[in-house]
Parts: C-alpha cells; structure tokens; sequence
C-alpha cells in the first residue's frame, strides 16, 4: 500500500468539497453559458494548483471564461495582453531606483496576482513566454537575484489562438507541459447563443459575477483534494498509459513523469468534485485526454498523415485495460 | 482486347470473393446430386443408368458455370440449358434414336422433348428393371440435369452470398422425387443420408462464414449424436416400408388381366365345398348373388370381355355414392359380409345402386370399387379381403315369365363373337331348337333339351362323382355333347347353352354366381358355400332385358343311378372285409389348451412389445444423456464458479466477484459488457442493452425499466467504492452487494426474450470469455 502524504478525506469533507465545487461551478456558469465540463475542468486545475490553458478560436469566449473565474476567486487578478513585442519585464516587473529613498524597488508585474490571464499567449516572443516558466512551476519571481513569491493560490490561465494562425509563435514543449490542463470551449450550442445574444446590451457578462470563494478556501480545497484515496491499482493505469504513449510508434515524445504526476492531482480533484474520497479509473480516462494530449509529440510522418495526439491517446485508452480489482 | 479484360476481371473477383471457393461450391453440390439421386439406381440397373446420371450432372453443371461467367441472363441461361439439353440428351437418354450413338435425330429430339411430360408416368407404371430402353432414361438425366443447374446457379449468383445456402435444398427435394420414382429397394440409405446431410451442411455452414474452429468440435459431437440415433431409433419407431408412388399408381383395371371366373367352377365346388364364403343379409325372394358375368368366348373358355370392349362386360369404372341405374325392378338394402372369397370379384345383387363399405378401410375399399353397370358386377382391384363387409342398395328386376314375352324379339346389345365355337354345339342347337319359331322358346327349348339329356356331376371322384373333366373349351363342350354320355355340371351347361343361343342368334352371357337353395330361399340372412356356386345363361329379350335360364340338370339326376356301367360290374367274390378299425380315439376338437396357448402367443407378443419399449427407450435415453451431460456439466461449472467468487479472498475480492457475476450473466445472455471499459462505462452500456430487451419483450422484472440501468450504475459504483477506496468493506456489506447481485441477474433474465434465457443457462460464453483477458494480460 502506497503512503499517503495528505490527510485522508472524510465523507463528511468531500460532500462538503462537492458542494463548493458545485456551486463555483454555477456562478461560472452565469458567465460562461452551457460549457459546465469545461468549467468543471477549468476548476481542477485551479484546484488541484496548476495552470489551464485554452486553444480555440477567438470569439468563443476563453477570455470570459478565464475573467470569470477570476471574478469567482475573492483574490487579486490581472491580465497580460500578450504581443511580439511584450517583454519579458512587462510580465515579471522591473526593479527601479526610487530617488526619495535612494534604494531600488522592486515593481510587481502583473504576474503577481492570484488568478492571471495571459491572454493571446503564443502571439508574444519566445522570450518573453519563457519568462513565465519559472513562475508557473515555482510560483516565484527572481529579479536582480530576488526571489519574490507570488502567494497562493497561484493560477495562469493562458489562452491561445489556433497556432496556424498568422503572427502566432509555437509554445515550446517544455512550456506546454506546465500547463496542467490544455482544453477548449468550442462554440455554444443554440440554446447557449441565443441567451448570449438576448444578452447583447450587456458587455461584459463576468461583471455581474461576485466573488464566491476566499484565497483561503481555495488553499483548503486544494490540501482536501490532495488527501483523496488513490489506490495502487490506479496508479498503476496511469503508468501503464504514460508508457504506453511512449512505446506508441506514432509518438516521438510520450508524456513525461510530470504529466503523469499532473494527471493524478487533476482526478484527485476530479473524485472530491464528485463527492467521492477515492479515485476510480473511469477519472483518469476522462482527464487523460485534457491532461494528457498535450504534452505528446508525434512523429512526423504521423503528423502529415493528420494524425492527432487525441486520436492517439484515444487509441491508447481503448487498448489499455482498466484496472477492475486492486493489485495483489 | 485490354478493355475487355478490364471488364471481365471484376467478374473474376465476384466469383472468387465467397466464402468458399465456386469451384468447392461446384464440386458439393454436384456430388450431393449424384447421392440424391442413388435411389434410381434399382429402378433402371446401374449399368444402364450412370451415363445419364453423370452426363446430366457434367453438362448441367457446365451450362450453370458458363452462365454464371459470363453473366447471361435467365432467357439466355435458360434458351443455353435447352439446346445442351437436347443435344448431350440425345446419346445419354434416348441412345436408341442416335446416329452412330451420337449425334441426334429430329426423331430423338422430338423423344426428349416428349418425355419431360410422359417419363414420369411411364418410369412409375412399368415393372423395374426399365434398363435403357425407348426414353425411360430422360427422368434421371432431366432430374441430374436441371438439379445441378437450379442449384449451382443458386449457389454461384446469389445475392447476397450467403443466400447460396438455399442451393442446398436442391439436393433433398432430387432426393425425394427419385424416393419417390424409386422402388422399395434402397441403396445403403443410412450412409447416403449420413454422407448428402454433412457433406450439405458442412457446405452452407461454410458458405454463410459459420463454420468456425471452436463450433467445430460441439458440432460434429452434435452431428455424430443425432446421426447416431437417428440411425439407430429412426428403424425401430418407423415402419421400414419406404413410401413410393409405384406402390399407389393404380393402373387401370382390365378383367383380362385375370382369369376366367368359370373356369374356377371347379375349385367352388371341390375346394370350398363347406367353406362358409358370404352371408348375405336381406336378399330378396328369387334374386341371385352374381360374381361375374361373361360374355367373350375364345375357345377356351368364357370371360369378362376385355377392356377394349367399350360397351361391354369388361367395363369396369369408378363410381360414386350413387349409381345411376336405367333397370328397373323393386328396390332392396343388402348387406353382404365376405368371409374367404379370394378373388377380384365381388359379389353382387342385381344392379347396384350404391355401395357403402363398412369398418376402417372403408374408404381404401372404395378407392378400389370398379362397376361395370352393364352386368352389374363388381371387382375391388386389388382383391376382396376377408371380412369385408358392405351395404349395397340395389335393383333387382322383376323376372318376366314366358308369356310376358311371349314374341319379343331379342334385345340389341353389342357382345363379343365367340370364337373357335365346336362344331356340335351349332348341331346340337338345332337338334334342340327343332321348330321353336320365338326366341324365347328357343331359349326354352336349348334350357329343357340340355337338362333332360344330360347328367349332373361335379366330376369329383373322390366323393363318389362320376368323373367329369373340369373345363369348358372347345373340346370339353365337344365331349359334353357329342360323347357318349352327357355329363358335366353347371360351368359345362352354362357355357354349352350360351354358346349355343349364340349360334342360334339370341344375345347369351354366361353368370356365375350363387343362387340359393330351397331351404335358403326367403330368409332373412343365408350363408353361402362353395357348393352352392352355380353358372346360368341370361338371353336378352327387347324391352325385357336379361332373362335367366338353368340349363344345369338337377344336382340328383347323377349318372350312377342308371348307367349299365356301374350294374355290369360285378363285384368279385370276395372274404368280407374286416370291418373298418374304429375311429382312434382323437383329442377333443375343442381343445382345452388353446386358450394356454394363446396366452403364451400373448405372453411372448407382451414381451416383445416390452423388449421394443427397453430398446427404443435405451436407444432415446442414451442419445438424450449424451446430449445432456455437457448441459449438466457447464451448469456445474457456473454453479462452482458462483460459489468461489463468494467466498475466495477478502471483502474486496468478493465484491469484484460479485461483478463479475454480473459481467458473464450477461456475456452469457448475449449482451457481454465492452471489453477494456470501466466498470461505469459497463454499467451504461448494459444499462442501454437490458433497457433495450425489456421495451422489445415488454417485461421488466423485478426492478421495473429504469431499475434495471439504476441498479447496475448502482453496483458498479458500489464495487469501484469498494475497490479503489481505502480500507476493507465489512461483510455485511459484501452479503448486502451479493444480495443485489443476485436480485439483478434474476431480472437481467426476465427482461430478456425467453429463448435468450434458455440459452443462457447452457451458453459456455462465460466460461470460455473469462480465461482470454487475464491470459492477455500476462502477455
């Protein structure tokens, strides 16, 4: 049996986490129409502390959504419009030399925030997106040898437009993989549209959203979900899909320890907002595509033949045997 | 030329895409032909009937191939079939009309094309062997023939596919009409059957993909059981006689074809002399009981005209249930039993006017029923059996006596000219006749002359007759009234009178049949032996019809009372003879232990009927158990599997246990669970599939609709808690998930349709299913 590092979660604890969860998810929803899954998955990654990543189309509402859960989370929040031209200071802040005081301050960045959104993240240099690396792993800014922490939470919602589009810069690998969850609205359904168009007068829907939940309660649903059962056996699964993603001929790039380890934390979280102490398999098949997919690299024959890294993944969990009993 | 092999090899490819390949296909149904049509072999002889057997399978089976190939269609296909028809028909059916054995006819054509309609019934009516001869062959060539070329048609052009399997019922309908124009001979049946029923399934269980390796040991144990005791039991509870038209064609009947009553006069008289042959009941005051009527002489003797003689004697028909009669005369019911008459003839009053057979063949006997309303004789074709009995109304005209016909000339009615008549009888005639001047008195004078001269004797010596020959031919009546001393009974006086009046222009027939004696006259039910069989002349009188005349001297007028032969003879001196040793004591004729015996009969009948029971018992049982062990077995087998998954290993096993429970209940009544799913993504899906079933059946068990699907979601979610959370469940919880376990897979059962649920319970799915993904795994 694997220790558990984590207090166990009691029932009582994950009824009440259920609960919570629920209900951000609803005041989300009054903002965002008709995408609760994306939602759901947009809060898992908050809480289980890792950053989200949205590729879509523009106009399909990845900056409401990333504004609204922004506006749900009692907490500061700011947001970086991302252009070729953004250095990586205008993110991370500047130390200037204030000559009231004869010292050099150090200017926060609007990366100092609990929830930031980075939107349009692919149009700003190389650079200047890797300046965000060591934040979003670290949670930690190093300026002129400073370290200064960003507080907790600490989520980036970044957005992206399709990469084809033009004057767009490819994330790098590395990059992707810290983003904990990669996803995308997509279009409404009608019933959705037509409510956004009755809506029309109103320009900003996340205005009306009012804060639902503390910093602090944020920090104490992500020590709860942290405490969720995961039993051996599926771990066991998702090590066995990580290899298999690796082992697959069409993969040059499998997914990495830190992918696995991402996939764990986002069902834990997945299993509390269902009410549930213990993650079952059908949690990690669901997540694997959202936390998975993106952090795969396929080969180059199999790119030009039109094949996805969904579709491979898909393959690999329609292959790959659930674990049905615990092992041993 | 390229084009053209572009447009051909989509062809090719259609015909090779099968499940098996045409030329299998071919070569099957071809051989299932050549069994189908094994019966045939004892009607023609082998020798003569191979080559049209195997030229009709070749060249039909060529014609089909052909067809399917290049894709003609139907007319083409069938215009093709016709001319190889007659072309190969020609030397293998009709070798006869060939020239040089080969090359057709006009006349071997036109034969061809005749039989298709007129072998059959030829092939039916003729006695087997038929060898080769006129065109009896064209029934197995046609048969071999259009068999393959419906079939391998069927078999190469169905669409789709697997509707070819509909080309092996081809073979068994050849099967039984050659059965049918079959003897009751058969060639090794069992084996042909075994052989024509595998070698036909296996085939369409190829064709339609079905034939796969784990089937195949369960399948041939199945074939091998029911063959088996279909071997085995099918003669022990069926009756062997095979059922052939041959046996029900009834030909038309011809008197010809049997011999001349009269001429059994004799055997009336000798044989059956104290036989009791019928009891008539009910025979009105001077009526006779007539068995035949004759009205052809030949020089040989008297008989039933043949049935070319369209207006005569020898019309026999099928009749009604009503006779129309033109005589006329008073009505009467008789009923007649028949004890011992063993003849075609049936005994008859007057003329009929229905015939109403009693007891449980009475309809069979009436199949049988020929009448000729003419002489108002009967026949059953096939013979009177004993004990038949029958009511008959009837007609019988009233007798006119001299005076009421006093000067009327005789009737016109067409009879056959006797032949090869003696010389005497035309001189005999007319010494008798002398001046008579009207027929009647003709008639008179021949009936008197005849019985004043003559002598009465049945001829048989060994009673103390005086010998008289049998017979009534030419020599016979020669003797009668040209010998010495006129002697004979009625067969000669009948026959000597009728031959007569012809002669002297009267129509005469000659009757045999049994008229009652004195003592027997007026009652109510007289029974009639042999001795009281007796043959006279009906004469027709215009507008009188047939009168009667008794030509036979009396039965007392016998010869050894006044012939110098027997006075002359003195009686040699000689010691008395020893008086005769008295009768030996004989046991009682009424013999005490016939009953014991019969009880013994009875006895050894009982036990044989009881061995038969044992044995077709045995035979049933045996089969039965073959077939059910592995039934029993596979229910053990789930029964031990349950029990273990109860009780083996911890809580947390169990409880898996218990889902899987729940998995081969449904793998095994045929709604398996996805493979590599979740035990919720399970639980969906069987929650669809029983969902489904119970809207089809209309049943919704124990749970009704939706608590089939909540109950599944339920278990499912309850083993995943169990398993992937933390600790041991308690057992009353384990108790609590087996109880459900069970409440679900009672109604997973009830909402299926009930032959899925039969076969549940003996489907290996499970059983077979569970070992393959843990092996899988390991891999």
């Amino acid at each position: 049996m694997l220790s558990q590092t984590a207090t166990t979660m009691t029932p009582e604890q994950s009824a009440w986490f259920a609960d919570t969860f629920d209900a951000l998810v609803e005041n989300i929803g009054l903002a965002v129409l008709g995408k609760e899954h994306v939602v759901r998955l947009a809060l898992t990654a908050m809480l289980a502390e890792g950053h989200l990543l949205l590729e879509d189309a523009p106009g399909t509402g990845k900056t409401s959504l990333a504004k609204a859960i922004a506006a749900t989370v009692q907490g500061t929040h700011s947001r970086i419009q991302f252009t070729p031209d953004l250095l990586p200071s205008d993110v991370t802040g500047v130390t200037i030399y204030d000559q009231a005081t004869r010292t050099f301050d150090f200017h926060e960045g609007p990366i100092f925030a609990s929830v930031v959104l980075a939107d349009e993240i692919n149009r700003a240099s190389p650079k200047t997106q890797s300046a965000l690396l060591e934040v979003m792993e670290e949670s930690r800014v190093t300026v002129d040898k400073v370290s200064h922490f960003v507080g907790r939470p600490f989520m980036v919602i970044a957005t992206q437009n399709p990469i084809e589009q033009a004057g767009t810069y490819r994330l790098p690998e590395a990059q992707l993989d810290r983003f904990l969850i990669k996803t995308s609205l997509g279009y409404p359904d009608r019933d959705s549209m037509v409510r956004i168009f009755a809506g029309a007068a109103q320009r900003d829907r996340t205005s009306v959203l009012t804060a639902r939940i503390t910093t602090a309660g944020v920090a104490e649903m992500a020590d709860l979900a942290a405490g969720v059962h995961t039993d051996g056996a599926v771990l066991d699964y998702v090590a066995r899909l990580a290899e298999e993603t690796r082992l697959d001929p069409q993969t040059a790039l499998g997914v990495s320890v830190r992918g696995g380890l991402s996939l764990v934390r986002a069902a834990k979280v997945w299993a509390a907002s269902q009410g549930r102490s213990y993650v079952i398999p059908d949690d990690i098949k669901l997540l694997a595509e959202p936390v998975l997919a993106h952090r795969i690299m396929l080969e180059t024959e199999a790119e030009f033949a039109g094949v996805t890294a969904q579709q491979v993944l898909g393959r690999i969990l329609a292959a790959t045997d659930p674990p049905a009993a615990r092992i041993g | 030329m390229t084009a053209d092999l572009r447009a051909r090899e989509p062809r090719a490819r259609e015909l090779r895409a099968a499940g098996t390949p045409p030329a299998v296909d071919v070569v099957v149904l071809v051989a299932g032909l050549a069994i189908a049509l094994l019966p045939l072999l004892p009607v023609y002889g082998v020798a003569a009937v191979w080559p049209p057997i195997l030229g009709g399978l070749v060249a039909g089976a060529a014609v089909a191939v052909v067809a399917a190939w290049r894709r003609w269609s139907a007319l083409v296909t069938a215009a093709v079939a016709i001319l190889v028809y007659l072309g190969a028909g020609a030397s293998l059916a009709t070798p006869g009309t060939t020239v040089f054995a080969v090359l057709p006819t006009p006349a071997s054509i036109t034969s061809l094309l005749a039989a298709v309609v007129t072998v059959w019934k030829q092939v039916l009516t003729l006695e087997p062997e038929l060898g080769a001869s006129g065109n009896l062959l064209v029934a197995p060539y046609l048969l071999a023939f259009v068999g393959v070329l419906v079939s391998v048609s069927i078999a190469l052009r169905a669409e789709p596919r697997a509707a070819g399997v509909w080309a092996a019922v081809v073979a068994p309908v050849v099967l039984g009409l050659s059965v049918l124009l079959g003897t009751k001979q058969t060639v090794q049946p069992v084996a042909a059957g075994v052989v024509l029923v595998v070698l036909l399934v296996t085939w369409a269980a190829m064709r339609r993909g079905s034939l796969v390796a784990r089937r195949l040991v369960s399948l041939t144990v199945m074939a091998a059981v029911v063959a088996a005791s279909g071997a085995v039991v099918g003669p022990l509870l069926a009756p062997p006689a095979r059922m052939v038209l041959r046996d029900d064609l009834v030909p038309p009947f011809d008197p010809k074809d049997h011999p001349s009553p009269l001429s059994g006069f004799r055997e009336f008289v000798k044989d059956w002399k104290d036989t009791d042959l019928l009891t008539v009941h009910g025979l009105p005051e001077g009526a006779t009981v007539r068995l035949a009527t004759m009205d052809a002489f030949d020089g040989v003797v008297w008989n039933v005209a043949g049935a070319e003689a369209a207006r005569g004697s020898g019309e026999f028909r099928r009749v009604g249930e009503h006779i129309a009669t033109a005589e006329r005369g008073s009505r009467a019911r008789v009923e007649i039993e028949v004890h011992d008459l063993p003849l075609v003839w049936l005994p008859t009053v007057g003329y009929a006017e229905s015939f109403a057979f009693d007891g449980p063949d009475a309809r069979a006997l009436a199949d049988e029923l020929r009448y000729n309303d003419a002489t108002g004789t009967a026949v059953l074709t096939s013979g009177v059996p004993a004990g038949t009995r029958w009511t008959e109304e009837v007609v019988v005209p009233a007798l006119p006596d001299d005076d009421e016909i006093g000067a009327a000339p005789v009737g016109s009615v067409s009879l056959p000219e006797p032949r090869n008549v003696p010389d005497a009888v035309s001189l005999f005639a007319g010494e008798l006749a002398g001046t008579a001047t009207s027929p009647v008195l003709i008639a008179r004078s021949l009936e008197a002359g005849l019985a004043e001269r003559g002598w009465f004797s049945h001829g048989l010596t060994d009673s103390g007759d005086y010998p008289s020959l049998s017979g009534h031919g030419a020599d016979r009546l020669t003797t009668l009234l040209g010998g010495d001393l006129m002697v004979g009974d009625g067969e000669q006086y009948a026959s000597a009178m009728a031959l007569m009046a012809r002669g002297m222009g009267l129509p005469a027939r000659v009757v045999l049949g049994f008229v009652p004696d004195e003592e027997q006259a007026g009652a109510v039910q007289i029974t009639i032996r042999g001795e009281d069989v007796q043959a006279w002349v009906e004469i027709n009188f215009a507008g009188r019809g047939w009168v009667s005349f008794y030509p036979t001297p009396p039965d007392t007028k016998t010869p050894q009372d006044d012939t110098p032969q027997d006075q002359s003879q003195p009686q040699p001196q000689v010691m008395q003879p020893p008086p005769p040793p008295a009768d030996p004591v004989m046991p009682p004729t009424e013999d005490t232990e016939q009953p014991r015996t019969e009880d013994a009969e009875q006895e050894a009948r009982d036990d044989d009927s009881w061995r038969t029971f044992v044995a077709i018992g045995a035979a049933a049982t045996v089969p039965v158990l073959l077939v059910l062990t592995p039934l029993l077995l596979i229910i053990a087998a789930k029964r031990r599997r349950r029990r273990l998954r109860r009780s083996t290993g911890d809580g947390v096993a169990q409880v898996v246990g218990g889902w899987d429970e729940i998995l081969d209940h449904a793998r095994d009544l045929r709604r398996a669970a996805p493979a590599r799913a979740t035990r919720r993504e399970i639980a969906v899906d069987l929650a669809g599939a029983f969902a489904a079933a119970a809207d089809d059946t209309r049943r919704t068990g124990a749970f009704g609709r939706l608590g089939i699907s909540g109950a599944v979601v339920g278990l499912a979610a309850d083993a995943d808690a169990v398993v992937f959370g933390r600790g041991a469940p308690a057992v009353a919880q384990v108790d609590a998930y087996w109880a459900q376990v069970d409440v679900l897979a009672a109604a997973m059962r009830t909402v299926v349709p009930r032959r899925h649920r039969w076969r549940a319970r003996w489907s290996t799915a499970s059983l077979r299913a569970r070992r393959t993904p843990r092996r899988a795994r390991r891999t």
